[in-house]
């Protein structure tokens, strides 16, 4: 009993199956109860006692052989792959559970902003939501007993400490604490003590610009207010200055941008203005400088604000803040951008 | 502010409509808000005739009238109103007219007549408020002209947004001046005749108690007026800019204060007790029922008019009922004073009441236009009402020094980023009124008028040149530059790759409110020692239950959770990123804000699904949640935090030595019946503040083992109170460097073990880094961890 041609035929059987049928052929052929295999065990049975253990090991040999390149050339023929395809009962039915996560619409606008300023040189700085009227009011050149101070309906918690109305001491606390040249962001929640409607929440969210270095001009103001917006909202937006009136900003201004929907021609999402008043802005007042140490006579520079819900409701077309903070998922589930 | 355009017309040419005026003042500073026309625009409105007025056929309120409209054939019209008759000239609106109401006039049929335009009332023409019936013109209006021509010049009211800063803007004459600068035109004051002033009136004098309350005090008396209504002009004006006529003496006192800014105040002479008008903080317990009806009780916070020692008035906010003027009235006593703002603002916060002149008091009044604002006055009241004046009577303790500023050149360039010659600023601040007194090439240095009470520093003369110069015109040749590079801030990206983690693994972010109505300490029940115990309270909030602010993020969330299963959705998996407010210990210091992140996950069982359906959500599935968290974002603390759990709450915590780091469970039982939830919720916070003290450290590499490991699988029987946590703390421990994993693969509690009784099948997996571990080390590191687990818990080794 030679098991050598037996070796030889399986390697070329093994090679010459090309389908998974043939080599499963093979298989029978070799391994099968009526196998080739099977048969050169049994006809050990029929030899000399002497020669059976040889032959046994040469028996068990060719087995595990065949097996190895079985598995081999069904690996070759993707065989198994085939099978785990195979298994399910039909593989359009719906998938078990996976759901889908999302950002809030307001933290998608916040990292928008961010990631715009950040591009720009601005860097991220962020102060407390319970504030000292000292940071809120004082330091941002709004005189005691003044009108100004009805422009901003104020939580108090107590006489000296608030929940900050704008996102602005953070620049005051950041201009303490830093030497010019500075340009930070200061993203953030803020609240005022406003009547609830459509348009007015009494916790919103704010992003503060602010850039202080020798000769920062209000030429840089609308240049970097004209470059945030055109990434925000698009390449052929203009932007509009016009005069207006914060404590701590002169002179103050008031920007509108060109509608993006429109292209200024005048549609419903501007009020027929061709114009949409997005954000405040200005060169920073002297008294703000002063108050945290900077020499004005050195330094000059320009701040702004921009509300973020706006900025949100502006962009997807949201007809109420309220809606923001209300958590319907009908709601986040639909404006995902990435 | 409501301003008329044709009011503004007296004092300055306007060669514009009245849309471009708007749009030119806002673009300059001044906001039109609105606009709204006056009077009558359209021209398809016309004059008609009624030649015949018939009942409807079909109903019964409804006339059809034949109007003659002066050209072609008669039109048949069906009119509505009930004063409708034969031989009247009214206003018809002819098909194809819009009437300011934006009602279109088109030919239509009502109940079956032909309709051929529309008879109008004054209402549906914009002329007036309030109606009865259709207008009806007088007999000699010529026929078929358009009505606008016979009412004469169409006007408009632009409404006005004046910041604080501008207390100048709140008049006509200072709108105008703007308007002068603006188009480089010229101003025309109101000059009022100079006045035939009568014998010195000895019975009349003035006083101040405080020239620091009351800069100025003036008073003059006029004597033998008619109160009776005012003439038409003055009820328009007066009306169409929003001050509902009262009686000649009054509207003329708020003409001019709409005029000059100046708020003035008439007495009735007869009804004072006396003409020594003084000025002085009222005392406690006085009390002065004002012109509103209301009774107001006054202490030394108000600011008072007297009359002899009597309180008549609060100084700049309201006149006293008793001695206002009537029809009775034949002598008038006018006041026109200047007061301290904060005392004006003080006094009405104080009696919770503003009015026209509180407005401008509180926001700075002009004290030099007192003069003029009287003439002008006593002059317009002997116009409409007769009468004669008497001398001008003043108590002007220390009058205003005349203010100069100087303006640098290079203060423009800096600011503005323009150059402009020193003639060019004095140019254009000279059309503000700012005289230049003194300057060079460089330098520009101005007289401040007396009504711009926000210019007191360089700056402010730079907005001005900025605003006449025109904000559009800076900028053009502008060049993005930066000096600072900008650097990412690492927390704020910390928190955003924890978010972005949480929606990778099916969160949707929610946001929710900061304030709270205590729930928070209600449903923890937090002891005193615990900060969250207290809250940061807001003393004027919203309504009640945003009375202060959250401790907790849970509350919130579990709103949103609510509002969601309300509307249908059982399965929820939501994340909140925001700050809570921690009391501080050393009050009044400001709270701590650390920032947390919340999850909370609820799913109920038996959805019916194709497959095995989703278990609900339990213990162990928010907690893999937790540690694929903190092993991601925090790999080098996870190992060294100490866990806890509280079984008779559910709740579980991570903690450093210093801060819990995470905690969760299943939400309070006093949650879930608040908020009627129908279905366990159940949640972690993770405190990302304390999280990311920890995630500073740079990782070094570590070489790994090449020695094959060593298992040994043991069953570990604990008795009744011991937990795996206890359990697992001393195999790290004995283990040391060489356990490489510890795995539990079986958990077989009671039954015939014993009441209580637990049986741990735990695999552990030992590998040196040194050496290949031999049989005889790996037993005796296995009975040091047994005769420990044994000494210390009284865990024991099931054989």
């Amino acid at each position: 009993m030679d098991p050598r041609p037996i070796e030889t035929a399986l390697r070329v059987d093994v090679a010459a199956a090309t389908t998974p049928d043939e080599l499963e052929a093979v298989r029978v052929k070799y391994l099968g109860r009526k196998g080739v295999l099977t048969g050169f065990l049994r006809a050990i049975g029929q030899v000399q006692p002497e020669e059976r253990p040889r032959l046994g090991a040469e028996s068990n040999r060719l087995k595990t052989l065949c097996e190895t390149l079985l598995a081999e050339r069904a690996a070759e023929l993707g065989v198994g792959d085939e099978v785990a395809y195979q298994r399910p009962i039909d593989g359009s039915l719906p998938a078990t559970n996976g759901s889908v996560g999302r950002r809030h619409v307001i933290s998608q606008t916040f990292r928008r902003i961010g990631s715009i300023l950040e591009g720009m040189g601005y860097r991220l700085a962020r102060g407390p939501e319970v504030e000292l009227e000292y940071y809120n009011f004082q330091a941002l050149n709004f005189p005691d007993e003044h009108p100004s101070r009805d422009l901003q309906d104020t939580f108090y918690v107590s006489n000296d400490i608030l929940l900050r109305t704008h996102t602005s001491p953070i620049q005051v606390r950041f201009m303490q604490e830093n030497k010019p040249p500075l340009k930070v962001y200061a993203p953030g929640r803020v609240y005022r003590n406003e009547a609830i409607d459509a348009s007015h929440q009494a916790e919103f969210h704010q992003v503060e610009g602010l850039y202080i270095d020798t000769d920062v001009t209000m030429a840089d103001l609308r240049g970097d207010l004209l470059l945030f917006l055109r990434e925000l909202f698009g390449s052929d937006i203009q932007v509009r200055f016009k005069p207006h009136f914060f404590p701590f900003t002169e002179p103050s201004v008031d920007v509108d941008m060109s509608c993006f929907s429109c292209h200024g021609h005048g549609c419903a999402i501007c009020g027929q203005s061709g114009w949409i008043e997005i954000l405040g802005a200005g060169m920073v007042h002297p008294n703000v400088l002063r108050a945290v140490g900077i020499d004005p006579d050195r330094y000059s520079g320009f701040a702004f604000g921009v509300g973020v819900d706006r900025i949100a409701m502006i962009r997807y077309g949201v007809p109420d803040i309220r809606m923001f903070l209300t958590n319907d998922l009908r709601f986040l589930e639909q404006l995902t951008e990435r | 502010m409501h301003v008329l355009l044709s009011w503004l017309r007296r004092y300055v040419d306007i060669r514009v409509d009245a849309a471009a005026l708007a749009h030119d003042l806002t673009m300059h500073g001044i906001k039109v808000e609105r606009m709204t026309s006056a009077g009558l625009a359209e021209r398809l409105v016309v004059t008609g005739h009624v030649l015949e007025a018939k009942p409807h056929p079909e109903a019964d309120r409804l006339r059809v009238c034949t109007v003659d409209v002066g050209q072609g054939d008669a039109l048949e019209i069906v009119c509505g109103a009930s004063n409708v008759a034969a031989s009247q000239r009214v206003a018809v609106a002819l098909v194809g007219a819009k009437l300011p109401n934006g009602l279109k006039i088109r030919k239509s049929k009502i109940r079956g007549v032909v309709s051929n335009g529309m008879i109008c009332s004054e209402v549906e023409l914009g002329l007036g408020t309030e109606s009865n019936g259709i207008m009806v013109l007088p007999p000699e209006t010529p026929l078929g002209v358009p009505l606008a021509d016979v009412l004469g010049e169409s006007d408009a009211v632009l409404e006005l947004e004046v910041t604080p800063n501008r207390p100048d803007q709140l008049s006509h004459v200072g709108v105008a001046r703007e308007i002068a600068a603006m188009y480089s035109t010229r101003l025309r004051l109101p000059d009022p005749p100079a006045l035939r002033e009568g014998d010195d009136d000895t019975d009349t004098a003035v006083a101040i108690d405080d020239p620091a309350d009351c800069y100025r005090f003036t008073a003059r008396v006029i004597r033998g007026v008619a109160v009776r209504p005012s003439p038409a002009w003055l009820k328009t004006a007066l009306e169409r800019v929003g001050i509902g006529s009262v009686n000649n003496i009054v509207d003329v006192t708020n003409f001019v204060m709409m005029e000059l800014g100046q708020p003035l105040h008439g007495y009735d002479l007869n009804a004072l007790p006396s003409a020594h008008m003084g000025v002085r903080r009222a005392r406690r317990g006085e009390r002065l029922e004002a012109l509103d009806g209301a009774n107001y009780d006054l202490d030394d916070r108000h600011l008072v008019i007297t009359a002899g020692d009597d309180t008549v008035g609060v100084a700049g906010v309201i006149g006293g009922m008793a001695t206002r003027i009537t029809e009775a009235t034949t002598d008038v006593l006018l006041e026109a004073a200047a007061f301290d703002p904060k005392t004006v603002r003080r006094t009405r916060k104080a009696l919770n009441v503003s009015t026209d002149a509180s407005y401008r008091f509180e926001r700075g009044s002009d004290r030099e236009a007192c003069r003029l604002a009287s003439d002008r006055a006593a002059a317009l009241i002997m116009e409409v009402a007769g009468g004669t004046a008497g001398k001008f009577i003043d108590m002007y303790p220390a009058p205003r020094p005349p203010r100069s500023l100087t303006l640098r050149r290079t203060t423009v360039r800096r600011l503005l980023g323009e150059s402009l010659s020193a003639d060019a600023i004095a140019e254009i601040l000279g059309r503000l009124e700012f005289q230049r007194i003194a300057g060079d090439a460089e330098t520009v240095t101005v007289s401040v008028p007396s009504f711009r009470w926000d210019i007191v520093e360089e700056t402010d003369l730079v907005e001005e040149v900025a605003r006449v110069y025109g904000y559009e015109n800076i900028g053009k040749g502008w060049r993005f530059r930066t000096t600072v590079p900008s650097k990412p801030d690492r927390f704020d990206r910390f928190l955003d790759g924890i978010a972005e983690h949480l929606v990778a693994r099916g969160h949707t972010e929610i946001l929710t409110s900061s304030f709270s109505d205590g729930r928070e300490q209600r449903w923890f029940a937090w002891a005193d020692s615990d900060p969250r115990s207290g809250a940061v309270v807001v003393s004027n909030p919203l309504s009640s239950n945003q009375a202060q602010m959250r401790t907790h993020l849970l509350p919130g969330a579990l709103d949103a959770v609510a509002y969601n299963l309300a509307r249908g959705r059982r399965e929820l998996a939501l994340f909140a990123v925001g700050r809570v407010f921690i009391p501080s210990a050393e009050s009044p210091a400001l709270p701590e804000e650390p920032t947390h992140v919340l999850i909370a996950r609820t799913r109920p069982g038996g959805a019916l699904f194709w497959r095995s359906p989703p278990e609900p959500v339990d213990y162990f599935e928010l907690k893999a949640e937790v540690e694929v968290l903190l092993g991601t974002h925090a790999p080098d603390l996870f190992g060294e935090l100490t866990f806890e759990f509280e079984p008779s709450h559910g709740t579980f915590r991570y903690s450093d030595r210093r801060h819990t780091v995470v905690e969760g469970g299943i939400a309070p039982p006093a949650a879930m019946r608040e908020l009627d939830l129908s279905q366990p919720v159940w949640y972690a916070i993770v405190n990302a503040t304390a999280l990311f003290e920890h995630a500073t450290a740079t990782p070094t590499f570590k070489p790994f083992s090449e020695y094959p490991p060593s298992r040994r699988d043991l069953s570990l029987v604990a008795p009744s109170g011991i937990t795996w946590a206890q359990i697992e703390k001393h195999v790290v421990k004995v283990g040391g460097r060489l356990l490489e994993s510890l795995h539990v693969f079986d958990v077989y509690r009671g039954g015939t073990l014993g009441e209580g009784i637990t049986a741990y099948g735990v695999r552990l997996s030992l590998r040196s880094t040194e050496s290949t571990l031999t049989d005889a080390a790996v037993d005796a590191l296995v009975a040091k961890l047994v005769s420990k687990l044994e000494s210390e818990l009284g865990v024991t080794l099931r054989s």
